[in-house]
């Protein structure tokens, strides 16, 4: 598996798709109204430095990825339960991420279909995938990007272009309401769902080509993402006004539904299931991938294809149970998962080996 | 050989994957549809919702040259309603009634009748947001004087589809005629009461057309009051929605008057609070065309035109003040949103005037500024009666 390389572009558009994910349907923020933006960007700029943390590290250890990282620093025996947290926490996203699919399919795609054919439909594609590796995984996601991005920039152009329905104005007044609530979205959720979850392109970095180039690429994949997400969430406040905004449950899918150009193009709605079903897709494979990546080097496997079989039956079983209902799964991501999960696992240890990596400087200099 | 034997398994799960493919427990056929292009909600005799939903009959709606000569047979619409306690208590019972599955994601208009517009219409404004089939951008309408299921039996001949026909006067954009998503945001934002549009009957029996008549004023969910035709424009003018407006006047010290046509209309509300002094700069700005001219004034010419252009400037400025004076003493309802210009200047101060506002905005002083620009004036200079004279 050591022999696999991918392109910077590549990398790109890994990130830039994996970072958008599923905020395009389920909106980023929403809680705070019509300062939802501001939200982004602050987000967006602490996300930036958790990012900047996560490279600093990778220039640290050249060559090894984020298992690695641990084992390397703390030594087998502490390093090592401690880096198993990370693939457990990666199937777990894996299994979530499905079920995202399945929270929109069920109530607004298919009703009657039952939820199990829907995912493990989707799950086989996913396992096909895997099965190819990360080489085909990249080349798929030039693909979907353009395809994403495409269909992104025909959303906005259509909805700036229907009559009476963008307005601007109910983004005022900014800050009305203090920075309270948009602190409330930053953190925790802001800042782990798709910024600190970045880490997991830690298993990746070190299969790019050009290692050099890595930091500009992971940046600027990173400034664009989050410009997505900031032109959509400014596109559903000002369709929707605050109210309407914080009320739907998917803002930016409901937002394709407002549109209504000229006579006949109404119902954009096609584009938000192109957005769901590629998104997913991608972000549940990614996800997939790098877990028993993970996985197969912790346990030194030879043949990783082992792995995706059970692994696959385990991430169908968790979303299928993970959530009894939409309100529950979307709890468990806003409230349990970023406080008690991600934000130490995904921000808490890579500070810590920061920490531990300072220390270790200072005594060689001081031994020097 | 092994070879041989594994690509024929192969060959055998590729011919199972369209299997995959063909079925879908979603699957729903358009024969298999009942579009519902309108509905109706009124109160029931006992109290209950009452609800009719008009359907395309998709047989009915063939080629247009037999569409003349049909009468009742080859209809291109049914009728079917139903009471409950809820709408989904309605839907139910309608789709006892019907064959095909009942489908409202193409739902034009929605009709809701004066009597339930009184008793509040929360109740079912729910169940039309919370519906994911249900489109916000469909139309919403109060039935002025008659129940609104009259207004579904309606069709205008003009029109093949039904419930088309207030899409269409809503396209020539001749009254106020607001989507389900208006007054979701409208009955929401700060400092603004909601309106609807009015639709009424006119004529006689036998021959009843829907007229968009007006608009409807809602507080707390309830109608409180209609605007006339008059006030329904200038309250469109102010809050920038303005399509179509035709407006007369004498022209002084002329005799005969002139008429002119809206090209473009925009209207700024300035907010100036002083503790709870409130007072509104409303400045107006349009610019039309001259349609119609009876006075020997000759528009080709520069004062002349600045005659007109005054003596209209003056005529929308009345109007204008007229109605916001109106609305202010009668129903005290905030249909401009000038609570809502305060709002997204000095969110402060609007908190702090929110709870007093109706007697504030009752109060307020509002001056209005038009500027009035006429763009061309037909396709004649002097008016036809002034060449004949003019002959000798």
């Amino acid at each position: 598996m050591n022999m696999v390389k991918i392109s910077n572009y590549q990398l790109f558009s890994l990130i830039v798709l994996f970072q958008v994910g599923t905020t395009i349907i389920f909106g980023f923020a929403s809680s705070a109204g019509r300062d939802a933006w501001i939200a982004v960007l602050v987000s967006m700029i602490i996300g930036m430095a958790e990012i900047i943390l996560f490279l600093w590290l990778m220039r640290q250890h050249p060559g090894l990825t984020l298992v690695d990282w641990f084992i390397v620093r703390f030594g087998k025996w502490i390093g090592t339960p401690i880096a198993w947290l990370f693939p457990v926490l990666f199937l777990y996203s894996t299994g979530r991420t499905l079920r995202d699919l399945g929270e929109v399919m069920e109530p607004i795609l298919l009703p009657n279909t039952p939820p199990l054919v829907t995912l493990g439909v989707m799950l086989a594609v996913i396992c096909y995938v895997t099965y190819h590796g990360i080489e085909t995984l990249a080349r798929v996601s030039e693909t979907l990007l353009i395809i994403v991005l495409g269909a992104f920039c025909i959303e906005v152009v259509l909805l700036l272009s229907s009559p009476n329905l963008v307005s601007f104005r109910y983004l005022q007044p900014i800050l009305s309401e203090g920075w309270g609530r948009i602190w409330k979205t930053v953190w925790p959720t802001g800042i782990t769902q798709s910024y600190a979850q970045t880490i997991e392109f830690a298993m990746i970095w070190s299969l790019v080509n050009h290692p050099e180039k890595v930091p500009k690429t992971t940046i600027y994949a990173t400034l664009i993402a989050t410009a997505v997400i900031l032109i959509a969430d400014i596109l559903a406040i000002s369709v929707f006004s605050e109210y309407l905004f914080t009320r739907s449950t998917f803002p930016l899918y409901s937002v394709l539904g407002e549109v209504k150009v000229g006579d006949f193009l109404e119902n954009l709605n096609p584009l938000g299931v192109i957005y769901l079903s590629t998104m997913t897709f991608f972000k549940t494979s990614l996800h997939f991938w790098v877990s028993i990546r993970a996985i197969g080097q912790l346990t030194k496997m030879k043949n990783e294809h082992k792995l995706i079989f059970p692994l696959a039956f385990l991430v169908l079983l968790l979303s299928l149970t993970m959530a009894s209902s939409l309100t529950e799964h979307v709890h468990i991501g806003s409230k349990v998962l970023t406080i008690y999960f991600w934000a130490p696992i995904y921000l808490g240890l890579p500070c810590l080996l920061l920490f531990v990596i300072w220390i270790q400087k200072l005594r060689k200099r001081e031994s020097m | 050989m092994l070879k041989l034997r594994r690509a024929r398994w192969i060959s055998m799960l590729a011919l199972c994957l369209p299997l995959l493919l063909a079925g879908c427990w979603d699957r729903m056929e358009i024969n298999d549809i009942a579009f519902v292009m309108a509905s109706s909600n009124d109160i029931a005799e006992n109290g209950e919702l009452l609800s009719a939903t008009k359907i395309a009959v998709p047989s009915g709606l063939g080629s247009g040259r037999n569409m003349g000569q049909t009468s009742g047979v080859n209809q291109s619409f049914i009728i079917e309603s139903a009471s409950g306690r809820d709408i989904n208590d309605l839907i139910q019972k309608l789709q006892g009634k019907l064959p095909r599955r009942l489908n409202i994601s193409h739902r034009r208009v929605l009709y809701i009748g004066e009597k339930l517009a009184k008793r509040g219409i929360a109740p079912i404004l729910d169940h039309y947001s919370r519906n994911p089939t249900s489109r916000h951008i469909e139309y919403i309408l109060v039935t002025k004087g008659r129940e609104s299921i009259h207004f579904l039996k309606s069709n205008n001949p003009l029109e093949r589809i039904p419930g088309e026909e207030v899409r269409e006067l809503e396209r020539l954009n001749t009254g106020a005629v607001y989507s389900l998503r208006d007054y979701l945001i409208e009955d929401n934002s700060a400092g603004r009461t909601p309106v609807m549009g009015v639709v009424e009957m006119s004529g006689s029996k036998g021959r009843e057309e829907i007229m968009l008549g007006g608009s409807a004023m809602f507080k707390k969910d309830k109608l409180i009051g209609y605007l006339s035709h008059d006030e329904t424009k200038v309250m469109l003018l102010l809050t920038n929605r303005i399509k179509y407006f035709r407006i007369n006047s004498n022209v002084p010290k002329e005799r005969g008057n002139v008429a002119m046509q809206l090209i473009k209309g925009k209207c700024k509300i300035k907010p100036i609070v002083k503790r709870d002094d409130v007072k509104f700069l409303v400045e107006v700005q349009i610019i039309g065309e001259v349609l119609e001219n009876n006075t020997k004034l000759d528009l080709s010419e520069p004062p002349d035109l600045e005659k007109v252009q005054e003596a209209l400037r003056n005529e929308i400025q009345k109007k204008v003040q007229k109605a916001v004076a109106n609305i202010q003493k009668k129903y005290r309802a905030d249909v401009f949103g000038f609570g809502e210009s305060i709002f997204y200047k000095e969110p402060k101060v609007w908190k702090r005037l929110e709870p007093r506002w109706e007697g504030i905005f009752a109060r307020a002083e509002v001056t209005v500024k038009t500027q009035l620009t006429i763009r061309n004036a037909g396709m004649n200079g002097k008016p036809f009666h002034l060449k004949e004279k003019g002959g000798k």
